[in-house]
């Protein structure tokens, strides 16, 4: 194992899709129960009891598998060798005595005894069992009258979930033996009676399942984010038309955009109104409905007993973005309208497809993954609701506030692009079906309203692709190429087709639109550099990541992290080295590399170029590119957002500087294939002595300042590269930092 | 050098069913203490032009410069240095006049000092101190169109744009607009001049530019216009243009000097 090498491999060149499909191990033997057990003995004579019932469970299973093998054998239990004291001593299970709470292996199961409460007060065993703390409980009566306690009552508590239902059935089962094996017994010597009660089924419920089955305190949950976020709503939607469309019916708009102000920073003065008038209107609804759930005790059917601060807090820090969201895409639709009534028309079907998600989002059992994280309006509503219930977990919420996060962004774009454009402003017979229309000419960028209107398509693509494969994945357990060649067909089809449709319906030229065009080949030689020598750095940006995890969350958090990430990598490398080394380098290097830089470095950063300073392109199209990266419902994946930005960075100003996109492919292709053959051959590499001698690490002190000079070099390259392209063509449609 | 400078502009419009040139090739020049009448009927590009030279719009060819500054490329150093008048612009409903005129004061980046100065020089200028603290839904349509004109002067620019500035006006009114004009005039301000009110134009305009489908098809001071067309007034030269009885002159389409 090289924990340092195979992570950063994985989170590099792993499409999204991987992490979100390994389960932890599965253990195909027995089923393995946590089972609560509680008596009115002690604790060690419980265990006595236990080993009793536990020997005579075995004797059983010895006798039913040779009844099993010789049916015409007749052998009863009594032949079998009654209990020594040499049996007693060699317990089949371990008890470990801790401070009350001693956990003994009662066959392949776990027992715990005696559970406390922080104040030392005794949990109820059905509490232990509802709160999912154990599979199932185990309640014994004893009469401790006699010398040798007789078990008078035993109470076995489930729950109503599958492996409760098991664990509780073996209980049954396991007593039931012991019942027969008494009988018989009692039957062969009828001068000793110990009879052992019949097992009675009790079914207990799981305190959380109540809430998220439709109870009130769920409705209450779902309900209040909803209540809020349609207030926030109807904050946002007056002031965004009139700062709009308003202006535009007034004859003010066209005042001011001839005044001496930058068109955004207009567009970005009405956002921060309509953010703000939208922020007013939820803190008062947020204030009244705390007053009002407060006097009416409504909170106290809350899971954790009402409102606290910091809920209350969270809840506002997520309206907030939910209004910064809303006032984008409201000032980007109303943006295209005319007249006051125009907007009103156009955001009649807007709202109303927006209460879609957020009645959907009332429902319990939508939970907070996939495509729902993704989904805008839900996604903001299901974590409101998860974070009221105390139920919110870091990955997906995570997702969930990036994702909105690029919505507004794109919106605002759109927005800044539509906002006082020559065709809204002047022209009468064009609205938005005009710039929604395919055009009659050919152009050569793809439009940036179009550029992002993909990438917002391109998200719930990404969300349903995950989907689809984790589904798949269980079907093609064992055929792992199969698997490959399916994730390598769901990128293809994502980041290359739906450009590529998007730029036909356009009718943008492939070539200026994409960015396909021969270049000086130094920009080639300078990409093949960046592409062999960019791992190490890589590896270090990965590291860097865990330091700054390390600080935020502790150190243990963070090795944690990584030895979770470094099972499940090496995992995937275990099942990557049955694939044919060729068809890895067709799904992990060929085809992410041509189709990313096809939408990313092509059409996205190309678009951008054409409006913004080359600075801001790059940057934006690079952080997207990485949040791209971390698309998927666990938390794991975030991991890999700071060194993808750096590299698409990279990309980016290659790609800008050589005016194509051709090198940038083949330093991502090289990058990918150097990074996932790594691992694939890590067993051969070590055994070469290439790897450090215990395999733990590579040697970094010496490659990372080996690659910094070779990637030096390769940037000095670009520069120089880039400034005798220029002088050459200088006509081209990007302008020039 | 003149400031204002207009070359080769060229403005393209694609509709659903056809292509329009909007401007085709426009270039004029306006000094300072010059009032250029930029003269046309409905349709000839008048508006596209003014707005590509203030940097509304952009233009698919050519350029217009503003004492040195491109539109295309500097909008916001052109527009500090432009007062731009249309008959479209509005007022706010529910601000008064004065609160108005300290709003655009403010966007334009004076102190609010000098805002409050100019807006007393410029309310006893055009007689608009009796309404100036009245709310502007209240005023009248000549009242409004007053206030416009303040609010475009509010930064005291060098050169004014009027893009039919007595749209809707009754005679008094367009007179005090034409009036004012004179005065700007005076004051050695560069002005382009739109307007159908084609009597009072050739009273104000020292030269005039005659668009016709997008194309400047004369242009002259009133005389030079009178030779080449031979016809007396701009009346007379509308009307044969867009009958089609004025063919362009040819020799106009390259610059004058």
């Amino acid at each position: 194992m090289m924990p340092l090498l195979v992570y950063p491999i994985l989170s590099l060149v792993f499409q999204n899709f991987l992490f979100n499909n390994v389960s932890p191990v599965t253990d195909d033997g027995p089923m393995k129960f946590s089972i609560a057990f509680e008596s009115n003995l002690d604790n060690q004579t419980s265990k006595m009891v236990l080993a009793d019932i536990e020997r005579r469970v075995r004797a059983s299973e010895i006798s039913t598998a040779i009844a099993h093998k010789d049916q015409t054998d007749q052998k009863t239990p009594q032949e079998n060798k009654p209990p020594t004291s040499a049996d007693a001593t060699q317990l089949p299970y371990t008890v470990i005595d801790g401070d009350g709470s001693s956990i003994a292996l009662f066959g392949q199961h776990e027992w715990r005894f005696s559970f406390t409460r922080s104040d030392g007060e005794k949990v109820p065993l059905a509490e232990v069992v509802a709160s999912g703390e154990t599979d199932a409980g185990i309640k014994l009566k004893f009469d401790a009258a006699n010398k040798r306690p007789v078990l008078t009552s035993v109470h076995i508590f489930q729950r109503e979930d599958g492996i409760s239902r098991a664990a509780a059935k073996y209980l049954v089962q396991v007593f039931n033996t012991v019942n027969m094996q008494e009988m018989k017994s009692v039957l062969a010597s009828s001068n000793r009676i110990h009879p052992i009660a019949r097992p009675q089924l009790k079914t207990v419920r799981i305190d959380q399942q109540q809430d998220d089955k439709g109870g009130i305190a769920g409705m209450l949950a779902s309900l209040i984010p909803l209540a809020l976020v349609l207030m926030t709503v109807t904050g946002a939607v007056y002031p965004a038309i009139d700062l709009t469309a308003g202006e535009r019916e007034r004859g003010t708009l066209e005042t001011l955009m001839a005044s001496p102000v930058p068109r955004m920073s207009i567009l970005f003065a009405k956002f921060i109104a309509v953010v703000t008038v939208a922020v007013m209107t939820a803190i008062l609804n947020l204030a009244g409905m705390s007053l009002v759930m407060w006097v009416f005790q409504l909170d106290k059917m809350l899971p954790d007993g009402g409102f606290s601060f910091a809920i209350l807090g969270k809840v506002f820090l997520l309206l907030v973005l939910f209004a910064a969201f809303f006032a984008a895409c409201l000032l980007m639709v109303t943006s295209f309208a005319r007249s006051f009534k125009e907007a009103q028309a156009y955001l009649v079907p807007i709202v109303l497809f927006s209460l879609a998600p957020g009645l959907l989002a009332m429902s319990p059992s939508v939970q907070l993954a996939g495509l729902t994280s993704v989904t805008p309006m839900m996604n903001l509503l299901v974590l409101a609701r998860d974070i009221i219930q105390g139920q919110a977990s870091l990955g997906p919420a995570v997702l969930a506030v990036v994702s909105t996060l690029v919505y507004a962004f794109v919106a605002i774009s759109i927005a800044a692009r539509m906002f006082g454009a020559d065709s809204i402003l002047y022209t009468q017979q064009q609205g938005i079906s005009g710039i929604l229309s395919r055009p009659r000419r050919t152009s050569n960028l793809v439009p940036i309203v179009w550029a992002l209107l993909s990438l917002v398509l391109l998200l719930p693509i990404n969300m349903v692709s995950i989907g689809v494969l984790g589904r798949l994945a269980k079907s093609l357990e064992g055929n792992f190429s199969m698997y490959c060649l399916l994730m390598g067909s769901f990128t293809l089809l994502s980041f290359f087709v739906v450009p590529l449709v998007i730029a036909w319906f356009r009718k943008v030229n492939i070539s200026e639109g994409f960015g396909v065009k021969s270049t000086s080949p130094w920009f080639f030689v300078a990409a093949i550099l960046l592409g062999i020598s960019l791992w190490p750095l890589v590896m270090v940006a990965v590291e860097g990541t865990y330091s700054l995890y390390s600080m935020l969350a502790g150190e243990t958090a963070a090795t944690d992290r990584r030895d979770v990430l470094v099972q499940l990598s090496s995992q995937y490398v275990e099942k990557f080295r049955q694939v044919h080394p060729l068809l890895i380098a067709l799904c992990f290097s060929l085809i992410p590399a041509a189709s990313e830089e096809w939408f990313f470095r092509g059409m996205l950063q190309r678009a951008l170029l054409k409006e913004w300073k080359p600075r801001t392109a790059i940057v934006a199209s690079s952080v997207l590119f990485g949040v791209f990266h971390i698309l998927s419902s666990s938390a794991v994946s975030l991991d890999r957002f700071l060194p993808t930005m750096l590299i698409g960075l990279l990309l980016g100003y290659l790609a800008f500087r050589s005016r194509s996109i051709l090198p940038g492919i083949i330093l991502h292709a090289t990058h990918n294939a150097i990074v996932v053959f790594l691992g694939y051959c890590e067993p051969a590499l070590t055994r070469a002595g290439w790897l450090g001698e215990d395999g733990s690490t590579i040697r970094l002190t010496y490659i990372v300042p080996i690659s910094l000079i070779v990637v030096a070099v390769a940037v000095l390259l670009i520069v120089r590269a880039g400034k005798t392209t220029r002088a050459a063509t200088d006509t081209a449609a990007i302008p020039s930092p | 050098m003149p400031i204002i400078h207009v070359q080769n502009l060229t403005k393209r419009f694609e509709l659903p069913d056809r292509d329009v040139v909007a401007a085709d090739d426009v270039t004029f020049e306006v000094d300072a203490g010059e009032v250029y009448g930029l003269l046309g009927p409905n349709g000839a590009g008048k508006t596209t032009t003014m707005r590509m030279i203030l940097g509304l719009l952009t233009a698919d060819d050519g350029w217009a410069e503003i004492h040195g500054f491109r539109s295309d490329t500097q909008p916001e150093e052109v527009k500090r240095r432009v007062g731009f008048v249309s008959s479209s612009a509005g007022v706010y409903q529910w601000l008064t006049a004065r609160e108005m005129l300290s709003f655009f004061g403010d966007v334009y980046g004076l102190s609010e000092s000098d805002t409050a100065s100019r807006i007393q020089t410029m309310s006893q200028l055009l007689g608009i101190e009796e309404f100036l603290d009245r709310q502007c839904s209240a005023l009248s349509t000549g009242e409004k169109q007053r206030i416009n004109l303040a609010r475009a002067m509010v930064h005291d620019p060098g050169v004014m744009i009027f893009d039919e500035p007595t749209l809707g006006l009754d005679v008094v009114g367009s007179q005090a607009i034409f009036q004012h004009i004179e005065l700007l005039k005076d004051q050695g301000k560069a002005i382009i001049l739109c307007t159908h009110r084609l009597e009072q134009a050739q009273r104000v305009c020292s030269r005039f530019g005659l668009l016709h489908q997008g194309k400047l098809a004369f242009e002259g001071t009133l005389s030079q216009l009178q030779s080449q067309t031979r016809r007396n007034d701009l009346v007379e030269m509308f009307v044969d243009i867009i009958e089609g009885k004025l063919a362009p002159n040819d020799r106009l389409s390259a610059p004058a000097n």
